[in-house]
């Protein structure tokens, strides 16, 4: 008899899922599956709007990472203007994003994840939170908090406020930098990179004692993809959409993000609300490719920045030229956020920052846009096709979090394998698939465009769809 | 003694912006040693604002029927933790950043309509009317201990 195991809610991430185990006739995993349960339908009810107001519409998909939306929106803004983008709003719109990638990514490595590294999967779940992490770590917990403050007050700073700032805009940005800012900004770079330094001795500590999960987290060859600059160096605003292989075989350098559908298909599965992208060359579902930290770094041939070179040469070192495993996504954070720091300290000296033409006025010049843009958790597209006066009569957005789908559906199917036997739900079991998604960072709000938050729910099912065991965790 | 006064939610949606929209009358009082600010939700961050403070109130739309009390309780809850944080969460992060002692209350506010619009309805804006008159009264040194408004 086949089982299922149900894990709802997902505790640690953004939004709202849960994970169903099957079993076979002997006990043994069959597949695991990850779903998303809960809608909202932006795509849907942006049409008709105009489409200069879209960043600030898309925005408010989510409080998290709203800055992608903004930025992704601004492009095919760009796009449907037909505008060269002033040079100052092109940097002054990096800098933002390197803010955005830098709060999220604490969040996810400090906070969210943090409890399991540093107190291990192991131990007691009343204490194994943030809380349980303050109490012995503190200083690990405060630095995280201040590295996203630094972040959020990029933000903050550039759009006026932390949450959907309405300063990226179609042909632009509102407002350059101020002196004030520029000066305030850099004063926290020491202490950033303390704690950006502290972070990436602890985790290479960490994968010293922890082989096996590196092993089993989500450990196959799949697809990669993100953007490049054109040169090979690593990109999170701008360039080339590149896809390659598990054995660093660069499949596509595509300059055109028109072309976004020649490479990526969307497949709609019927249990959960978040798509499943994937590479249509290779078809639905054997296409699957992964997005985000450790699809940029497995994809550019350089960081662009000398201390995230060092750092992706060890990286190469430890995980290989194309790392597999998911489990390196927190890895992958870590040095994104060091070259997010370098980038930071390079560009804010820029005098181009502080004044000059920062935005390209012009009507509708186009009927179609897309903006492509490198969120925290991967490559965002924004799509919109426009009437005559400018109104949205079709929007499409391809989220990060759903180009992670079927490969979180393979990471907690592998965790599943190594760890439940039996029909019954052992606690460490339990958090290591969490953990297995807590590497991709999910965000489902984004994902599904949609709201709410995300406590873990596992079903043990048998093969004629009985339920035989289930745990509901952290349900809010 | 210093407070931090937090008004939390989505002015997008009518009655959860009851606490943004308390915690503007607030200031407009200019009260000596009171912050506030207005969010949309808790997030890490904000523990190193609270850190500097002695009390802190978090103002909050509850669902709560409409016609019970406003109930003042410790904002001592520590259990939700993920991209949203709880009032208890914030204050136990802000003891990363130094031992002082603080107290904290959250004061929820029952709200009604929390359909699309940037105008609290006038049910909630009476509640909320009559709460910042007992918030004045606790900023102002009255007992804080677990009340109702």
């Amino acid at each position: 008899m086949t089982q299922r195991i149900l894990i709802d809610p997902v505790s640690r991430i953004e939004g709202h899922a849960k994970i169903s185990i099957f079993l076979d006739e002997h006990d043994a995993v069959r597949e695991a599956r990850f779903h998303v349960t809960e809608f909202r339908g932006f795509e849907r009810f942006c049409e008709g709007r105009p489409f200069q107001e879209m960043p600030g519409l898309s925005a408010r998909i989510c409080g998290i990472c709203p800055v992608s939306h903004i930025l992704a929106s601004s492009k095919a803004g760009d796009m449907l203007l037909a505008v060269q983008v002033p040079a100052t709003a092109l940097k002054l719109r990096r800098i933002m994003n390197w803010g955005q990638i830098l709060q999220s990514h604490a969040l996810s490595f400090f906070h969210l994840s943090g409890p399991d590294f540093l107190l291990g999967w192991d131990s007691e779940p009343a204490s194994r939170n943030v809380f349980g992490l303050i109490a012995k770590f503190p200083d690990l917990a405060r630095q995280g908090i201040r590295l996203r403050q630094f972040g959020q007050e990029i933000i903050e700073g550039l759009g006026g406020r932390k949450i959907h700032p309405a300063w990226s805009v179609p042909g632009g940005v509102r407002e350059h930098l101020t002196t004030e800012l520029r000066d305030r900004f850099l004063g926290w770079l020491p202490e950033s990179y303390r704690a950006v330094d502290g972070a990436l001795a602890f985790f290479k500590g960490f994968l010293d004692t922890h082989l096996e999960e590196i092993d089993a987290f989500g450990n196959f060859p799949s697809l990669f993809m993100s953007l490049i600059q054109p040169d090979g160096t690593w990109e999170t605003s701008d360039g080339l959409l590149r896809v390659g292989d598990a054995t660093g075989k660069i499949l596509v350098d595509d300059p055109d993000p028109l072309n976004y559908q020649t490479h990526i298909g969307e497949a709609v599965e019927r249990d959960s609300y978040l798509k499943s992208p994937y590479y249509r060359p290779l078809g639905y579902p054997d296409g699957v490719y992964r997005v985000g930290p450790l699809a940029r770094l497995n994809l550019c041939e350089r960081m662009g920045v000398p201390r995230a070179e060092v750092e992706l040469g060890e990286f190469r070192q430890r995980a290989g030229r194309v790392a597999l495993s998911s489990f390196h996504f927190h890895y992958a954070r870590l040095i994104e956020m060091l070259a997010c720091l370098e980038n930071l300290e390079r560009l804010l000296v820029d005098p181009d920052l502080l004044s000059g033409l920062c935005r390209a006025e012009a009507g509708l010049n186009r009927r179609e846009g897309v903006g492509v843009s490198e969120a925290p958790r991967g490559t965002l597209f924004h799509h919109y096709k426009v009437d005559d006066d400018g109104r949205l009569l079709k929007v499409n957005m391809i989220i990060a979090t759903g180009q992670n789908n079927l490969a979180m559906n393979r990471t907690v199917t592998q965790i599943a394998r190594k760890y439940v036997h039996g029909t019954k739900i052992p606690e460490p079991m339990l958090n290591r698939v969490e953990a297995g998604i807590r590497a991709f960072d999910p965000c489902l709000s984004c994902s599904t465009h949609a709201w709410g938050q995300m406590p873990l729910h596992v079903q043990l099912i048998d093969p004629r769809g009985t339920v035989v065991d289930e745990i509901r965790r952290g349900e809010q | 003694m210093t407070w931090l006064v937090i008004g939390i939610g989505n002015v997008l949606r009518r009655d959860d912006g009851v606490g943004p929209w308390l915690a503007e009358r607030v200031a407009q009082l200019r009260l000596p040693d009171v912050t506030t600010m207005a969010v949309h939700q808790l997030t890490p961050e904000l523990a190193a604002a609270v850190a500097r403070h002695d009390r802190i109130l978090f103002i909050d739309a509850s669902v709560a029927a409409a016609d019970e009390p406003i109930a003042v309780a410790p904002a001592d809850d520590g259990e939700r933790w993920g991209h949203a944080l709880s009032p208890g969460a914030v204050m136990a992060l802000a003891g990363c950043f130094n031992s002082e002692s603080r107290q904290a209350w959250l004061v929820p506010v029952p709200g009604s309509d929390f359909d699309f619009g940037e105008t609290i309805s006038a049910a909630a804006q009476a509640r909320a009317e009559r709460a910042l008159l007992s918030i004045a009264a606790m900023l102002h040194g009255a007992p804080t201990s677990a009340r109702s408004l």
